[in-house]
């Protein structure tokens, strides 16, 4: 995120991403671990399934609560721009995946890379624009 | 647009933190409208022209 120290939703957005990313790998842990020694099935294996995709939504939410709270509107927009590009890239190369699996057997990823894929453009672009405004700066 | 903003923040002898203080944003903010690569808001331009004394348009220039 934008380097703001005085932002109060930055150290909300901060706080929040931490706390969720946390229960994530507790989540993933205790799903691997009990679904590799027990080997659920039927309603159980889909509840455990989706236990570690609740956290990982809980992170857009948590950048909504950002986006809302932040009043410093350039950094706003700073992560307006970079969540439209990961919005645009992910879609883009879902799309495409989605067509590679369908005419010509590619097989594809598991679904779930394109949340990570998301964040890691969202990383970059949000990375090349503060760098971007940042240049020409006096002091 | 263009802008007068770094010019009568040096008249003040202001650092783009001490304006971005004042205005309650970040230092990247100011200087990104002194470049004149984002254009603010009307309620942040409304702001800045009571924080100089001045009128939008004494500070910030259109173009076209």
């Amino acid at each position: 995120m934008s380097c703001s120290p005085k932002s109060v939703a930055l150290k909300a957005y901060n706080r929040g991403v931490m706390q969720t990313m946390s229960v994530y790998v507790a989540t993933i842990l205790f799903v691997a671990w009990f679904v590799s020694r027990h080997h659920p099935t039927g309603v159980l294996a889909y509840v455990l399934a989706i236990l570690p995709a609740i956290p990982i939504t809980g992170m857009l939410a948590v950048m909504g609560i950002y986006l809302r709270d932040e009043k410093d509107e350039f950094l706003r927009w700073i992560t307006i721009q970079a969540l439209l590009w990961a919005t645009g890239v992910v879609l883009a190369g879902a799309t495409a995946v989605g067509f590679l699996e369908s005419f010509a057997n590619v097989k594809a990823p598991p679904a779930y890379w394109a949340f990570i894929v998301y964040w890691l453009v969202f990383g970059a672009v949000q990375f090349w624009l503060q760098r971007q405004y940042r240049k020409g700066g006096d002091d | 647009m263009t802008n007068q903003l770094r010019l009568m923040r040096a008249e003040k002898g202001w650092s783009q933190a001490d304006l971005a203080d004042r205005l309650e944003v970040s230092r990247q903010s100011v200087n990104a409208i002194e470049t004149g690569k984002y254009d603010p808001s009307l309620p942040l331009a409304f702001r800045i022209a009571r924080l100089f004394e001045k009128r939008i348009e004494e500070i910030f220039q259109d173009d076209a």
